[in-house]
């Protein structure tokens, strides 16, 4: 078995959604063997269960930092964000590279606009750090929000 | 240290400790090892035993299981074998599974842990019976449907148009966040109810798509719960959850388990994983979610971890 098909292993049989929550009591343990998603297993049978010292000793940090490397287990959602994968906070419609060029077409217009209104040069925006430049577009935005800019004053060609 | 028929020697792998059952529903069961998975009891204590397999110490001795367990493939086998075995005691008795890789140089250790530890299994068994542990994760989606309620300025054309299209950005924007927002809000409410037909509801790490083989795209899981449910009220509980099957919401439900999650130690609830702030080998922002399928994803940019005070709240 290869790494990648240790990833992608198969859900559970009641993860595809489908699930007649209204007869639970009759489903099973789940059987020797069968399907569950592996990284439910993991979270249970690393993470969970009694600890009791064994005489023989085996360090399970170094398996949990293989599972985290291996994203079958990432902590907390703070903790996601530490690591720097920020899927909670990343909009979906923005995921596709359709909505990544779209917003990249955007950007290149908000940046000649902020050029034009004489405040940041593009070039400083270009070698700016990423999260200034969206907390000065959020800002911008709020600002533009309560006191709507003449329309007219929006340059020819920004047309789309 | 005792051994096998051919004389190499063994060590006791204990998989959990339960009340006594019928043992027969252990001989189609093969362990971590392969081998026959039998039970260990101590003298004088009639309510609880050991579920143990006999390993050699050759290949699943402390160095020859550490390595075997930072191998991919060979992790996933132990731990599927861990996880049945635990699963068939449970079908038939109450049942406190014992962290992955607890082993003893024989037999006489695990009735010797028995005894030492006798009080504390007793009362955690006693939580657990008639329960079991039931998976409650949830999935929502901002649909495209629920950003385009924006308003839209109609009609804009020449030198408007590209204002409009700010606009219309910046109204999706908002429109998006909102519909997260209330998302967000609604399973709270979810997680509430879980808990007046739970005993117990506990938070386990939200799953990022790349680690969620249960995930599907667009979506983001906002909560994944285990909950310890009494036999009697599993009913209960099934129609509670039939009753969140909103727009946006798709609800997981997965089980049963043996109570894994309500019978270790509660340090996950308030303490950061001990795996926190010294891994130097984690994701990058931009590896993660994007690669192809089949990479295992060891790339990523070296970046000190934080310590920080994470809540386990999946909504705040």
């Amino acid at each position: 078995m290869t790494q990648g098909e240790f990833r992608r292993n198969p859900p559970a049989e009641s993860a595809g959604g489908g699930w007649p929550a209204d007869s639970l009591a009759r489903r099973t343990p789940q059987a020797p063997g069968g399907p569950a998603n592996l990284a439910d297993i993991l979270e249970r049978v690393l993470d969970k269960g009694i600890v009791i010292a064994g005489d023989i000793k085996i360090n399970l940090v170094d398996v949990e930092l293989l599972t985290i490397k291996l994203r079958l287990l990432v902590a907390s959602v703070d903790r996601a964000r530490e690591m720097g994968i920020d899927w909670w906070e990343r909009d979906p419609s923005l995921s596709s590279k359709a909505a990544d060029r779209e917003l990249a077409d955007e950007n290149e217009k908000l940046r000649r606009r902020l050029a034009q209104r004489g405040d940041v040069s593009p070039a400083a925006i270009e070698s700016a750090d990423p999260a200034l430049v969206e907390e000065n577009r959020r800002l911008r935005e709020m600002l533009d929000a309560q006191a709507p800019p003449d329309r007219d004053a929006d340059e020819p060609g920004e047309d789309r | 240290m005792s051994s096998l028929p051919d004389d190499r020697p063994t060590a006791s792998y204990v998989y959990a400790v339960c009340r006594p059952f019928d043992t027969a529903t252990l001989d189609a069961v093969a362990g971590i090892g392969g081998g026959p998975v039998h039970t260990v009891a101590a003298d004088g204590l009639d309510d609880l035993v050991a579920v143990v397999e006999t390993v050699p110490v050759e290949t699943f001795g402390e160095e020859a299981l550490q390595q075997r367990l930072t191998d991919p493939p060979e992790l996933e086998r132990i731990a599927r074998a861990h996880n049945d075995v635990v699963q068939t005691v449970g079908a038939s008795a109450a049942t406190a599974p014992l962290r992955l890789a607890t082993m003893y140089h024989d037999d006489d250790g695990v009735r010797n842990v028995l005894r030492t530890e006798a009080d504390r299994l007793r009362s955690t068994l006693e939580e657990v019976a008639g329960h079991t542990e039931w998976s409650v994760k949830v999935y929502g989606t901002v649909s495209a449907e629920a950003a385009s309620r924006a308003p839209r300025r109609a009609g804009a054309t020449g030198s408007g148009a590209g204002r409009a299209y700010l606009d219309r950005r910046r109204n999706e924007r908002a429109a998006a966040e909102r519909a997260r927002a209330e998302l967000l809000r609604t399973v709270s409410e979810l997680d509430a109810a879980l808990r007046t037909v739970a005993d117990q509801v506990r938070h386990l790490p939200l799953r990022p798509p790349s680690a969620d083989a249960g995930s599907k795209p667009g979506e983001a899981n906002m909560l994944n719960a285990a909950c310890l449910v009494a036999d009697e009220r599993v009913d209960a509980f099934g129609a509670e959850l039939t009753r969140w099957t909103l727009p946006g919401l798709r609800v997981e439900v997965g089980g049963p388990w043996v109570p894994y999650s309500f019978t270790g130690p509660d340090r996950r609830e308030t303490d950061q994983p001990e795996t926190g702030g010294s891994d130097p080998g984690q994701p990058s922002a931009t590896t993660a979610g994007s690669e192809a399928p089949g990479t295992a994803g060891f790339g990523g940019a070296p970046e000190p971890g934080r310590l920080g005070e994470p809540s386990r709240e999946a909504a705040p």
